[in-house]
């Protein structure tokens, strides 16, 4: 197994090579200009009616590099990637190191609880649907699910703000912490983060819960029908130990692979939500980079993005050894 | 009596009720005690971040911290703040300043010229880039007054500007320019204007307080909180969470602009206007009575009361300067008069209709694609379609094809469309050759408008720093504009603040596009 993970971590390095040279290229093929974007959203210019000189504009440029051949540029960028610098933020001045490590942890807090609350939700709702087939639990279980699988995450998030946080007031609308946040002991401000985590982690959570449910509901339900569940029932087994022992480790496998490809949504998943509930994470940061043209930010996060998704897929790859036996990550099968 | 014992599961679940609980309890303990307005508090929903009073930032907010050297005022005069007098050369490239003498930093320090030197030489750093490296030279003459020399014609907003802020010397002389937009201090700021830095709250907000040593006076309201809390104006507004909210959207001041709980200050600028390009190169706009028809064609006070601009905004067919918009001094535009358009597409040989009723000439239709940004917050979306319908009433057919900004901007730059709407800033001069008045304004000369007379104008305009001659030239662009009608004038950027009806005095802020440049001469209605 090692050495499948070592053989396998070698080959994404071209990969990522590969991922790297035409996103770069492409994002330059799009038409904007950074520096431009930069200097028209500074209100100072708008105010003043003076636009700022266009020795400026070409000093800024020269700063990034931005006045180079596009292969400069990118053989400067990925130079600097080795040596895990990511370049400085055109459109705010400052590192995009720094601005993932600020946006980062609070995305991580959304899309953790959410993919957690999401697998155990949607995981239970499939079992019981799929154990109690076609009777009203599984019909509800159902329509819920499908009804929140089709519903888009930004229509939830407005109707939830709607009804939660301002019509009940039981959530706040946005943000992550009060205003008087500092001023609350530990405990009180623990509480506080949960109470603005409520909201958005249950958009997440639920439309994530949704497609989980459905896929559990179908896989069990069609193992459960096998004869090995039938051979496991006529020996006497309870159907508790049939279903969770010997039916779910079976039907595991699709929810394995989505879970191992759910892993770039740590990261970037949340952006309608983020940018819903004025969430400071790396998605909502992401989307004003890509408004603003911003090449090392967005750079920076579709590179995490890609990252984690190969990272996701050999992880899937390797959860299905350890959940099926029968699978070997040598290219056998047994039977 | 006997202790009870208890299983995992009922353990379990005792520790699960017990978290549940708290967590409840929590909760109700953490939300906001503070109704807004509710003391003398103003809460103002500010798109920015914890970053918001440094230089990464030019936004209103910093004048509540930062004094800026003069102020203009609602007449369009320049009005002393840490400047008490200056005086310029014939040629307005050097200007001699002078400070007053009563005003200190928070933390005590005077205020000096030997500050003022050090942030404008910082600001032209190559290492930070605010203003070009070597635009000027910032000389020492005393420990209150110094001289700006402009090396350039495009530094000659600087030595004045009623916008730039100052930091003090002491604090920072010490930091690594390389860092400068990254500086603590931006976060943590020690101003001298008519607030003073509490607290920030990264992602959350900011605290500022009355300063009691300000030199105009204690301000009225005792305590400002900046909330970061995105741009959603409605919600935060509606539901009491704010006291006031800056930039809101246009469709966002249409929605609050009826609900007498909160008041609309809006502020028209000057410069950055939004046009209807029309690509002379294309022959359905190449003669100049057929856009003068499509002007006449658009009934521009329509499209504002649309847009819910505020009622007086003048209607232009080029940029006034901000004295010309105070003074309300600038030439009759181009009237809506469909009865002359169609009159005027006549002439041009569009006479005939086909069965839409969409004009022909020589059996070609009277259609064309336009472009434009239909997410803009700036309303280019529904001036399109007001347009579209307003060109089909005189027979003509324009297709409406959404981009996104950038795209937009990169198609009016190169002259790659039929028709566009976008921004134009004629006072910005695109290149060195266009403020020699060799090269035209590049959105002119990408849209195929060749007039010598024009570039000169432009050329005169960029190199200007007279008042007076500056509004000279405009009046004279606006003139040939009126003549040429090279673009379609649509309306000019304007900014809005959104707020509680308890805040009093917003009515004689300069700044109330967004309220906060003038907290310095707010109160709140009731407020001790």
């Amino acid at each position: 197994m090692a050495w499948y993970i070592v053989k396998r971590l070698l080959q994404t390095v071209p990969l990522l090579v590969g991922i790297a040279t035409i996103l770069f290229f492409v994002m330059h093929l799009a038409p904007g200009d950074p520096v431009e974007m930069y200097l028209r959203k500074q209100h100072r210019t708008l105010v003043t009616g003076k636009a700022p000189p266009s020795q400026l504009e070409q000093a800024i440029r020269h700063k990034y590099g931005l006045d180079r051949p596009l292969p400069v540029q990118y053989g400067m960028w990925l130079g600097n990637l080795a040596r895990g610098d990511l370049g400085e933020s055109i459109s705010n001045r400052r590192p995009v190191t720094r601005l993932i490590a600020e946006t980062l942890p609070y995305t991580l807090q959304l899309t953790v609880l959410a993919l957690i609350l999401g697998a155990i939700l949607g995981i239970t709702m499939g079992i019981l649907s799929a154990v109690k087939q076609h009777s009203l639990l599984d019909r509800a279980v159902t329509v819920s699910s499908v009804t929140l699988y089709c519903v888009p995450e930004f229509w939830l998030a407005v109707m939830f703000i709607l009804v939660f946080a301002i019509n009940l007031g039981w959530f706040p609308l946005s943000q992550t912490r009060s205003l008087d946040y500092g001023l609350l002991p530990t405990t009180g401000k623990i509480a506080d983060r949960l109470w603005h985590l409520v909201l958005p982690v249950s958009v997440l959570a639920l439309s994530s819960a949704a497609g989980t449910a459905r896929y559990m509901r179908n896989q069990l339900a069609g193992v459960l029908r096998e004869e090995f569940v039938t051979a496991a029932r006529a020996r006497g087994l309870p159907e508790s130990r049939v279903v969770l022992r010997h039916a779910l480790r079976n039907a595991a496998m699709p929810i394995v692979t989505i879970y191992g490809l759910q892993l770039p949504f740590l990261v970037g998943g949340a952006a309608v939500v983020e940018t819903i509930f004025a969430w400071p994470g790396m998605g909502a940061m992401a989307v004003a980079a890509v408004g603003d043209r911003d090449y090392p930010v967005i750079m920076a996060t579709s590179m995490m993005a890609a990252l984690l998704v190969v990272t996701g897929n050999l992880l899937a790859d390797v959860l299905y050894a350890v959940v099926d036996p029968r699978v070997s990550l040598h290219g056998n099968r047994t039977p | 009596m006997a202790a009870q014992q208890i299983s995992r599961r009922e353990w379990v679940h005792q520790q699960a009720r017990a978290l549940g609980v708290a967590a409840l309890a929590g909760a109700a303990g953490c939300r906001s005690k503070r109704a807004p307005g509710s003391d003398n508090t103003v809460m103002v929903l500010y798109p920015a971040d914890e970053w918001v009073l440094g230089p990464g930032w030019d936004v209103s907010a910093q004048l509540m911290v930062f004094l800026p050297l003069a102020v203009t005022n609602r007449r369009g005069e320049l009005e002393g703040r840490l400047a008490e007098r200056w005086e310029h050369s014939a040629d307005f490239l050097k200007w001699t300043i002078r400070l007053r003498d009563d005003i200190r930093w928070h933390d005590g320090a005077p205020v000096t010229a030997h500050d003022i030197k050090f942030i404008l030489d910082l600001l032209a750093h190559p290492d930070v880039l605010y203003y070009s490296p070597d635009a000027y030279q910032a000389k020492l003459v005393d420990d209150l007054t110094y001289t700006v020399t402009c090396r350039q014609y495009a530094c000659t907003g600087i030595p004045l500007d009623d916008w730039r802020t100052y930091y003090p010397k002491h604090l920072l002389s010490k930091l690594d320019p390389k860092g400068f937009y990254r500086w603590d201090f931006w976060k943590h700021p020690v101003g001298n204007g008519p607030f003073r830095h509490v607290r920030t709250v990264d992602r959350t907000m900011i605290e500022l307080e009355a300063n009691p040593d300000y030199f105009r006076g204690r301000p009225k309201i005792q305590k400002v909180i900046l909330k970061f809390a995105g741009t959603r104006a409605v919600p935060e507004l509606e539901s009491g969470k704010v006291d006031a909210a800056v930039w809101v959207n246009r469709a966002d001041v249409l929605k609050l602009a009826g609900d007498p709980r909160f008041r609309v200050y809006q502020r028209v600028f000057s410069g950055r206007d939004t046009v209807l390009f029309w690509n002379h190169r294309n022959p359905l706009f190449a003669e100049t009575s057929v856009r003068r028809a499509l002007t006449l064609a658009i009934d521009r006070r329509e499209l504002y009361q649309l847009l819910n601009y505020p009622a007086g905004t003048p209607i232009c067919d080029a940029s006034p300067s901000f004295r010309q918009l105070t003074r309300r001094d600038f030439p009759d535009p181009i009237p809506y008069d469909p009865v002359s358009a169609n009159r005027l597409l006549d002439a041009a040989g569009w006479d005939r209709r086909n069965q839409q009723g969409i004009r022909e000439r020589n059996g070609k239709a009277f259609d064309f694609n336009l472009v434009c940004d239909f997410g803009s917050s700036g309303g280019h979306g529904e001036a399109a379609v007001y347009i579209q319908a307003a060109l089909k009433r005189v027979g003509v057919r324009m297709n409406i094809r959404p981009l996104d900004e950038a795209d937009v901007n990169r198609r009016v730059k190169d002259g790659d469309y039929e028709a566009a709407i976008g921004t134009v800033n004629i006072y910005g001069a695109s290149s060195e050759a266009s403020v020699d008045g060799t090269h035209l304004h590049q959105p002119f000369d990408a849209a195929g408008y060749v007039n010598p007379k024009l570039i000169g104008l432009f050329g005169r305009l960029w190199r200007a720093v007279d008042p007076d001659e500056v509004d000279r030239v405009l009046r004279d662009i606006a003139a040939l504009f009126q003549q040429d009608v090279p673009v379609t004038f649509l309306f000019p950027p304007v900014a809005a603040t959104v707020a509680s009806t308890r805040i009093r005095g917003g009515e004689n802020c300069y700044g109330e596009g967004d309220i906060t440049g003038c907290m310095e001469s707010l109160w709140l209605e009731g407020a001790g």
